[in-house]
């Protein structure tokens, strides 16, 4: 969990990290005024998407527990939101006409709830078991979705109603606020919206990863056993578990509700939590930072195959003969790289930057002692 | 009433088909410790190489190609990946599986398109008439066949030495080390039987009075996971009783949805789910599994 | 006045074996209380009944006023009991994590006082990783603190796995076999720091131990268990030259002995 670098010194560390930090905080800022749509919504996608990779990787990483339950979570959060937030006099479905952040973080909490109204389960079953079971979830969720159309809108999904913010719609406008003379519209508020995010649930998981809870629960996931003669009440700390990746599931619902702008039941499927276990097996099972990686690339990659296909080899577009698509093509490499991080790396990317890195600074010693010999020879 | 005993013995011939896949499931869970979530997979791929080939050399020979290949296809798996990781958190090992699913089912994909392969089952479309209800043959069979397995399973495990081997491997290493069987030579074993059986599951799952091979075979063959938790993961036994169960639940849920119109459309799909949950509620380790020694 | 831990009449069987049968031990407060015997006697089991890990089949558990066989474990180390395993049990972590696993029911911090970082939780945290930083001073680990634990010297995260029971602050403290598998010095190490630890404090210790010597320099009773029967029960001198000991140990071609895992 915890790896110490003895080549660099901690101030040094410190002092690097501060600076990639900012790096990348004003990267994130500068890039919705230079990015176009395509490269904007593809990064709302991989930042919902990292948002729950973050609260699975400390359910599968850290408590070692299998779920497929995320979308149950996130169509549950998505349906909460979109109904509260929905203004019942315009809509054809369910509104409560709620203020739309209001409507967010009940969202989230619903998603904790369905969390803790599933943690009979959880916390009485013990990974395997915990996984198969919530294979159902999936289905059900999708059953009711599909059937509850007064809330979910049925086959064909429902629109979200854009979020607002201190008296600010996050949805293109006539009139939208200018930032460095770039007008700012929907996909470009819904980024800082999701950077907002991303930044308080990177901070909150690893918070946890790293603390009391985080050892009860890395202890539960190495053995129960253990775990319970150390004093820790085992079901309480897999329920406990549970409910957290629920509402980071949530939080993702809403992202993602927001960010398509429209709900439709057959998004949440058993794909979707493959995807997801993808995403946090190749980032790096347990590491936050891992589980952010694995949601870009694993959310990002079909999007740009999509977009490039014409200038890729084997990849054609979705209904063209031929080739291979997209999705299919991201399902190859997920299954291929599941399999490889499995065998080889099950730290994942972020196992291979470590190494990476330590082998940069061996190297970077290496030339340090021989440039010494040479000025002392 | 002949509407409910027709509606039970569809559920049994269907449960069939789960059970046998169940049984593959249990086999490699009990040997292993590894639940193979591939397995919906080999299901599709047992169905997909019976109707590319029954064409060509016919359907008994394309079944008795089928049969092996899947089987050291599944064996194979186990071999040059699962068993590298032997010992490692069951898990890491399921995740394993999923890894290779997704691998294996994008080749199928790919194959398939939105193609349906016909196979030509030489019962074809005949119904068996019992008097008080009438079956498919493809069904029957199915179902006259998971009782050869079990006879034959619970032969091989009571009698054969490498039945004896299996189960001291599931139980005890070194017994079966004494044996002179290798842990890997026994697993990749189980993973064999089990593909057999899956690839057997497939070629009924395809038949009337479902259409051909489609992807959806792959999800349906899912429904054989809350046969194999209703029955216990590592009871034989279990795997047979769930799988019909669940076959009957299902096929009674669709019987009577104009009863169950409140649950909506489609409720008989995700009874099985529905089971398991009440299942695992009351009983966590299943109808027949066996229970965790220890209490936490 | 320390816990008091005592079984009553206790029976656990596997299927066809009778891991313990009709198994009585009473731990006196203060004491080193040895349990010992050939392999496969129960002992570990024993161990596994006493910490509530093992249901029993019949029989009483008793540990300060709790009903051991309907408490789960946790409860049981808040009541003051920890223990150490045959197998080193440690996982994944580097060895200031495993310790501070022991310290789990000495701190409060939960879910979301964690996720925040609260100054209390902070504050908290900071406590728990100096007297952690103590222990291993004291158990010659401090050296190793950022080390991953598995990848230790076996003796040392033998060591880990004491120093994790003795963060939890114990009055009962189980150890099944602290000395398997090290060599005489190591060996003679440890009986000296158990002792100190002992001394020092006032923590009851039971001990499963195969090494005789050890036994009768530490043990202020003895407990002797064969095929999970209890055969004698006494001073650890009385207990050595028991015939039915002799007879046991001899039967099972073994003196009392050293093991290796
Ligand atoms: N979980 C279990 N399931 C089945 N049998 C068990 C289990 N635990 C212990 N046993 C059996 O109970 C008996 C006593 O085992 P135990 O481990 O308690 O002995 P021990 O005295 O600790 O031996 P050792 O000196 O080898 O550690 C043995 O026959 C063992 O096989
Ligand atoms: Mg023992």
């Amino acid at each position: 969990m915890t790896t110490i670098d003895q080549t660099t010194s901690r101030p040094t560390q410190a002092v690097i990290r501060g600076v990639a930090l900012a790096l990348i905080g004003v990267a994130v800022c500068v890039a919705p005024l230079y990015l176009d749509t395509f490269w904007l919504r593809t990064g709302l996608t991989v930042a919902s998407a990292a948002v729950g990779a973050i609260g699975l990787t400390i359910l599968v990483g850290t408590t070692g527990q299998l779920s497929f339950a995320h979308p149950f979570l996130m169509a549950g959060a998505a349906v909460t939101y979109v109904t509260l937030a929905d203004n019942p006099v315009n809509t054809a479905h369910l509104g409560l006409g709620l203020p739309p952040a209001a409507a967010a973080v009940l969202a989230i909490f619903a998603a904790g709830a369905l969390g803790l109204a599933a943690s009979p389960l959880a916390s009485r079953l013990s990974g395997i078991y915990l996984g198969i079971a919530t294979l159902s979830l999936v289905f059900i969720g999708q059953h009711i979705l599909e059937n509850w159309t007064a809330a979910s809108g049925g086959f064909f999904g429902r629109p979200v109603p854009p979020m607002s913010l201190f008296g600010l719609s996050l949805a293109d406008s006539p009139t939208p606020p200018v930032l460095l003379g770039v007008p700012l519209q929907r996909e470009e508020l819904l980024w800082y919206l999701s950077a907002a995010v991303i930044v308080v649930a990177w901070i909150a998981g690893r918070n946890v990863v790293h603390s009391r809870v985080g050892r009860s629960l890395a202890a539960v996931r190495d053995s129960e056993v253990l775990a319970a003669t150390n004093g820790v009440n085992v079901r309480s700390a897999k329920r406990g578990a549970y409910i957290a990746s629920s509402m980071f599931a949530g939080a993702a619902g809403v992202l993602f509700a927001l960010t398509t702008g429209s709900v439709a039941p057959e998004t949440f499927n058993l794909g979707l939590a493959i995807s997801f276990l993808a995403m946090v097996v190749v980032g790096g099972l347990g590491s936050v930072a891992g589980a952010c990686m694995g949601a870009a690339f694993i959310a990002g990659l079909p999007l740009l195959l999509q977009e490039f296909s014409d200038q890729l080899p084997l990849i054609v577009q979705t209904g063209e003969a031929g080739g291979m698509q997209a999705s299919t093509a991201t399902s190859y490499l997920a299954g291929a790289l599941i399999v490889l991080c499995m065998l080889f790396e099950p730290r994942g990317l972020v196992g291979l930057a470590t190494r990476g890195r330590s082998l940069a600074t061996r190297a970077l010693r290496r030339t340090r002692i021989l440039t010494s010999r040479a000025t002392h020879n | 009433m002949s509407h409910l005993t027709s509606l039970l013995l569809n559920g049994l011939s269907t449960g069939a088909v789960y059970a046998l896949i169940a049984l593959g499931l249990v086999l490699i869970y009990k040997c292993s410790q590894v639940v193979s979530f591939t397995h919906g997979t080999l299901v599709l791929l047992g169905a997909y190489l019976v109707g590319t080939m029954d064409d060509a050399s016919g359907f008994i020979v394309a079944l008795l190609i089928a049969v092996p290949v899947a089987a050291g296809f599944a064996g194979s798996i186990n071999l040059t990946l699962l068993s590298r990781r032997a010992g490692a958190p069951p898990v890491s090992l399921a995740i394993l599986t999923i890894g290779i699913d997704l691998v294996v089912l994008s080749v199928l994909t790919q194959q398939l398109g939105s193609n349906v392969l016909n196979i030509s089952h030489p019962w074809g479309e005949t119904r068996w008439d019992l008097g008080v209800a009438s079956m498919s043959a493809n069904r029957g069979i199915a179902l006259l066949m998971v009782a050869a397995v079990a006879v034959s399973l619970y032969l091989i495990f009571t009698r054969s030495p490498w039945g004896l081997a299996m189960r001291a491997v599931s139980e005890d290493t070194e017994a079966a080390a004494l044996m002179g069987l290798s842990r890997t030579t026994i697993t990749t074993l189980s993973w064999a039987t089990a593909g057999a059986l899956a690839c057997i599951a497939g070629m009924f799952m395809a038949g009337p009075p479902t259409p051909g091979v489609t992807t959806t075979v792959a999800v349906v063959a899912l429904r054989a996971f809350p046969a194999l938790i209703i029955g216990g993961l590592d009871s034989l036994r279990g795997a047979i009783v769930g799988g019909l169960l669940i076959g009957v639940a299902e096929s009674l849920a669709a019987g009577y949805q104009h009863e169950l119109q409140f649950m909506g459309s489609g409720f008989a799909e995700i009874v099985p789910f529905l089971l398991m949950l009440g299942v695992l509620v009351a009983r966590p380790s299943g109808l027949f599994g066996s229970r965790e020694m220890t209490r936490v | 006045m320390n816990a008091q831990l005592r079984a009553e009449q206790v029976t656990v069987s596997f299927g066809a074996v009778k891991a313990l049968d009709d198994v009585s031990i009473s731990v006196s407060p203060g004491g080193i209380h040895a349990v010992i015997g050939p392999n496969g006697a129960g002992k570990s089991t024993l161990f596994n009944v006493l910490s509530g890990v093992y249901p029993v089949t019949s029989g009483t558990v008793v540990f300060a006023d709790l009903d051991v066989t309907k408490s789960r474990p946790h409860k049981l180390v808040r009541a003051g009991l920890a223990r150490t395993y045959q197998n080193i049990v440690l996982g994944h972590v580097t060895v200031e994590e495993a310790i501070l696993l022991g310290r789990h029911h000495l701190t409060r911090a939960g879910f979301l006082r964690c996720a925040l970082r609260t100054p209390g939780a902070r504050a908290e945290a900071k406590a728990a990783r100096q007297s952690v930083h103590h222990l291993a001073e004291m158990l010659g680990l401090a050296d190793s603190l950022h080390r991953i634990a598995t990848e230790l010297p076996y003796g040392d995260q033998k060591r880990v796995e004491l120093a994790r029971a003795l963060a939890a602050e114990p009055e009962v403290l189980l150890l099944d076999e602290p000395v398997a598998g090290m060599n005489g010095h190591e060996k003679d190490e440890m009986t000296e720091l158990l002792a100190t630890i002992h001394a020092r404090g006032d923590t009851t210790m039971v001990l499963v131990e195969h090494d005789m010597r050890m036994v009768l320099s530490l043990a202020t009773h003895c407990t002797v268990l064969d095929f999970g029967r209890v055969i004698a029960d006494g001073s650890p001198a009385y207990v050595a030259s028991h015939p039915e000991v002799l007879r046991a140990y001899l039967g099972s071609a073994h003196a009392p002995r050293e093991v290796t895992p």
